[in-house]
């Protein structure tokens, strides 16, 4: 999962990541490959197609839903939106990243924080 | 086909094809928006295109993971929610059990009555293209139709007739076969015409009788397939074998196949021997069955024109034989056996059932209710641990379609065990041929009932749980959860309450009619009469023979000691009789199609117990004499003569406006006596005009044998005289009261039947009344215990209560009012001498529901009188 304009996602947390950009507004698939890549400063980039399993792993869990709608550039476009279950477990998921994050940071000395 | 794809056929093509499309929509979306920025930063068309396919990598393959998420999301669940559903019931056993056999009786129940109603009404018959087997009879311009013909109309269809392939007669009929005296004797057919062709088989072996043997050639005899099997041993050297058959030798010339069905018969036909239609011209009675297979590739329409063609031929040919306007009609099996008011009493039973059912399901929905609201706290943390709430939908839904189904899979053994059941009770309460078991259509009835309460149940149970935000909306407030699971738990016994009403107000104005059925007077006392049934006479009987027969019989009969009376009878009361047209000669304008002709010994009034209203009986010297005489019956004179005495008067039998009818059988004869009316057509049908003629030497038919006297022992009696008189004779010997009991044996199944039905729900709701007015009690526990502290009445208490059950009865009683209403024109067909709005049966049903409405809410109201103040307020 890279190219060569950005880092590598960690396997599991393309999910965190795509239920954060949702939990600021409704986004098409599109949409949210262009926010990560924008919000990471482009130091993350999705490959675009596998984007694509992961949001309809989360549809299956119910953390997200969809539904179509006009576009800006009005085309219709399945938009995906959080779910009150998506965000707690995005809350549960962020606590958690948080903790492993700073576990790891400490061992690593803290160099590249 | 790997297991894979199976599945994903079976998993539907239609949701399977909107997922394909709303990926392909999707990723295009994606596709043009990545290319439309490529362009904006420069790159030319199809440059842009081409990048933006190559960063997004192969769409199928992503396509093939969304499949996979959606596949594994509906099986994975379906499969859990299943073993879950089994769990939770597992946790609940009583409620578990309560529910299933609550639904299970419901589902059971309809389920029986569906069979009934699908054999009755709605399967074809067992046969080959059922469709094109129809009946031959006769139908009269000014009313009246009956499904057989006389030997001369028969003749007639047999050689004019063509709109049908193949035309039959038969008689049923019953032998000993082979040489064991003991056994019973078996039933059987005496068969004309191409009778197998007709029914639409062919022989298993051997073949069907020729022309010959069916003119009366020597004596043949085709066996069943059973008793092939069970008294030859399935031997295949048969054909040609002689059997003895009703004490005479037979050869066997086939056996039937073991699919062969006769619906017209009731029960089994053991073998076919050859019946003789001898055209005697003076025999104009309709007593030639006629069936015939319709010629396929006709229209409705050139069927009709064959018959009316038929019929006009008949009339020029006979112009005594028929008036204008009567003529041949076909008739279908249902038309022959289940006449509309049977069919429409089929339906309201089915309604019946099916409230009994609603009530059983309500009762459930109440345990559901009941359930949800404890498993609130259950299902709250489900939700909180990300369980959308179409998943909890889903997985109630699969509880309450498991237990229905489970349900179901009892109900379906209930219903067959209780259809057989009810057969062995009486055999006669369907029309002969029915087929009672298990088709795809009883099948498919026990299904989608068990599928639809399911899914009620899985909807009421998540009524609760869906939790506050429905019931914000709806109700508003927090207590909007428990206020609105309060009133579905009202609507519920309302419910209940209303089809009990419904059901028992049936059930008391059937019992109301059947109980006035049974009291009718039916003019003579059917208690000390017995019938005595000859059976079939032995071939070497000749009239001659059989009529010094029967006077030795009547003779040996009279001197038995407890005899008063013993007389000749053609046809039993409650049984099909003889009809004749009829009329007088000083008043033609009269004249009656069908008088009903009883030729008769003397004593029979006396014999029946019918009082004679003037003239006299029959004597032995009318028997001998020539001039002829004759009883009329009250109606009848009334009909002719209105007050004017009857005595004296010519009638004409056989004669209908200006004509004799059948020059064989024209009586001028002079009315001699009248007697009573009796009501021997059935109990709940006026007298008919009748007239009784003296039976002479010579007269055709096995007659019966009526018997009036006192001793207990009568029956076994009789059976022995007739034995000693002829060994060959296996006479059937039964009092009266059997046969008129026999009669009124549908009204009073009816009336059983929508009583236990009645009772089944009035006790379902007497439970549900409980089950509300307890939990009520105990929910306001402390307020009562109070109240009885402050110094309340403890009447006062009971007062309350009661008042709150009065509600429920009252309202659930209008409204089971209001539903009966629009029923009673249906329900008045079955019903006698009872208006449909009859007060008092209306009023008892209602008292009966008072009744067990006051005893649920006693033990409950005697609980809240009971409670102790100090310690319901500690509590």
């Amino acid at each position: 999962m890279s190219d060569e304009r950005g880092g590598e996602v960690i396997k599991g947390t393309l999910d965190m990541i795509v239920l954060e950009v949702l939990q600021q507004r409704s986004m098409h698939g599109w949409g949210i490959t262009e926010l990560i890549e924008r919000r990471s400063d482009q130091l993350l980039s999705v490959n675009q197609g596998s984007l694509y399993p992961t949001l309809y792993r989360l549809v299956a869990r119910g953390w997200i839903s969809s539904e179509w709608k006009t576009s800006d550039n009005n085309r219709q476009a399945r938009y995906y939106t959080i779910t009150r279950a998506g965000r707690k477990h995005l809350a549960a998921a962020r606590a958690q990243w948080e903790k492993l994050s700073r576990g790891v940071n400490l061992i690593l000395g803290g160099a590249h924080a | 086909m790997t297991l894979r794809e199976r599945w994903a056929r079976f998993r539907g093509t239609i949701r399977r094809e909107a997922l394909e499309r709303e990926m392909n929509r999707e990723m295009q979306f994606h596709l043009d928006m990545a290319a439309q920025r490529n362009a904006e930063r420069g790159m030319r068309p199809e440059m842009a295109k081409r990048e933006a396919q190559l960063a997004f990598g192969s769409t199928e393959q992503f396509k093939e993971s969304g499949r996979e998420a959606y596949r594994a999301r509906t099986a994975e669940n379906v499969a859990a929610d299943v073993r879950f559903a089994l769990c939770s019931m597992r946790r609940a056993p009583a409620f578990t059990v309560a529910a299933i056999v609550t639904v299970a009786l419901g589902i059971g129940a309809s389920t029986a009555m569906f069979t009934v109603v699908n054999a009755v009404l709605l399967r074809p018959l067992p046969i080959p293209e059922p469709d094109e087997f129809v009946y031959v009879g006769w139908v009269w311009a000014k009313g009246g139709d009956i499904p057989a013909l006389s030997a001369f109309q028969y003749e007639f269809v047999r050689e004019h007739v063509r709109s049908l392939e193949a035309l039959a007669s038969y008689r049923t009929d019953e032998a000993f076969v082979g040489d064991e005296s003991a056994a019973q004797p078996i039933r059987g057919l005496r068969v004309a015409g191409d009778f197998l062709g007709t029914v639409g088989f062919m022989p298993r072996l051997g073949r069907f009788f020729d022309a010959r043997e069916l003119q009366g050639g020597e004596p043949v005899v085709m066996l069943s397939d059973d008793l092939w099997r069970t008294r030859f041993a399935a031997d295949p050297a048969i054909l040609g074998r002689q059997i003895r058959l009703g004490g005479k030798p037979h050869t066997v010339v086939g056996v039937l196949p073991r699919e062969f069905r006769f619906p017209p018969a009731p029960g089994n036909v053991g073998y076919l021997t050859p019946l003789v239609i001898t055209v005697n011209p003076a025999d104009e009675g309709h007593n030639t069955e006629a069936i015939g297979r319709l010629r396929s590739g006709l229209t409705q329409e050139q069927r009709t024109d064959d018959v009316r063609a038929l019929s006009d031929a008949f009339r020029l040919a006979y112009p005594p034989l028929a008036a204008a306007g009567d003529g041949f009609r076909l008739f279908t099996h249902g038309e022959v056996f289940v006449e509309s008011s049977r069919r429409q009493a089929l339906w309201v039973l089915f309604g019946a059932v099916f409230l009994v059912l609603l009530v059983g399901c309500a009762n459930t929905a109440m345990l559901l209710l009941v359930r949800a609201s404890a498993r609130q706290h259950e299902i709250a943390v489900r939700a909180s641990i990300g369980a959308t709430p179409r998943r909890i939908v889903q997985q109630l839904l699969t509880e309450g379609l498991m237990l229905s189904l489970i349900a179901a899979a009892l109900g379906l053994a209930l219903a067959l065990s209780a259809v057989r059941a009810f057969l062995a009770v009486s055999p006669n309460a369907l029309p002969p041929g029915t087929d009672t078991g298990l088709d795809i259509r009883v099948l498919g009835f026990t299904i989608c009932v068990s599928v639809v309460t399911g899914v009620v149940f899985g909807l009421i149970a998540a009524g609760p749980a869906l939790g506050a935000r429905l019931h914000a909306a709806l109700l508003g407030g927090t207590r909007g959860a428990t206020s609105g699971h309060t009133r579905a738990r009202d609507a519920f016994v309302l419910l209940e309450t209303a089809v009990a009403v419904v059901l028992l107000c049936g059930a008391a104005l059937l019992g109301a009619s059947f109980v006035r059925l049974v009291a009718v007077d039916a003019g003579f006392d059917p208690n000390r009469v017995v019938a005595v049934r000859l059976g079939r006479l032995p071939p070497e009987y000749d009239s001659a023979r059989r009529d010094r027969l029967i006077s030795r019989l009547l003779e040996r009969i009279r001197a038995l000691p407890g005899v008063e009376q013993a007389a000749v009878a053609p046809s039993l009361p409650f049984e099909r009789g003889r009809n004749f047209p009829v009329d007088v000669a000083d008043h033609p304008e009269l004249a009656i199609g069908a008088v009903e002709l009883r030729i008769v010994s003397p004593g029979y009034l006396a014999a029946l117990g019918v009082p004679l209203r003037g003239g006299r009986d029959f004597g032995d010297a009318d028997v001998s004499r020539t001039e002829p005489v004759a009883i009329v019956n009250e109606a009848f004179a009334r009909h002719f003569w209105k007050d004017a005495s009857p005595l004296d008067r010519e009638i004409q039998i056989g004669h209908f406006r200006d004509r004799w009818i059948n020059p064989g059988l024209a009586y001028q004869t002079r009315v001699i006596g009248v007697a009573a009316d009796i009501r021997e057509i059935g109990l709940n049908r006026a007298p008919k005009p009748t007239v009784l003629l003296p039976r002479r030497a010579g007269t055709d038919g096995t007659p019966l044998l009526l018997v009036r006297g006192t001793s207990r022992e009568l029956v076994n009696t009789l059976r022995s005289v007739v034995v000693a008189e002829e060994p060959q004779l296996a006479p059937s010997v039964e009092p009266l009261s059997a046969v008129m009991s026999r009669s009124v044996a549908e009204p009073r199944f009816r009336t059983l039947l929508v009583s236990a039905f009645a009772g089944f729900a009035v006790l379902l709701a007497g439970v549900g009344i409980y089950g509300v007015i307890a939990s009520v009690v105990e929910q306001r526990r402390r307020e009562i215990g109070l109240r009885i502290a402050l110094g309340a009445n403890r009447a006062a208490v009971v007062t309350a209560v009661a008042r709150r059950c009065l509600g429920y009865v009252s309202a659930g009683a209008l409204i089971g009012l209001v539903i009966f209403w629009p029923t009673r024109r249906v329900l008045s067909a079955m019903l006698f001498e009872v208006s449909p709005g009859d007060p008092w049966a209306l009023t008892l049903a209602l008292s009966v529901l008072a009744f067990v409405a006051a005893f649920a809410s006693w033990i409950p109201a005697r609980r809240a009188a009971h409670i102790d103040p100090a310690m319901s307020l500690r509590e």
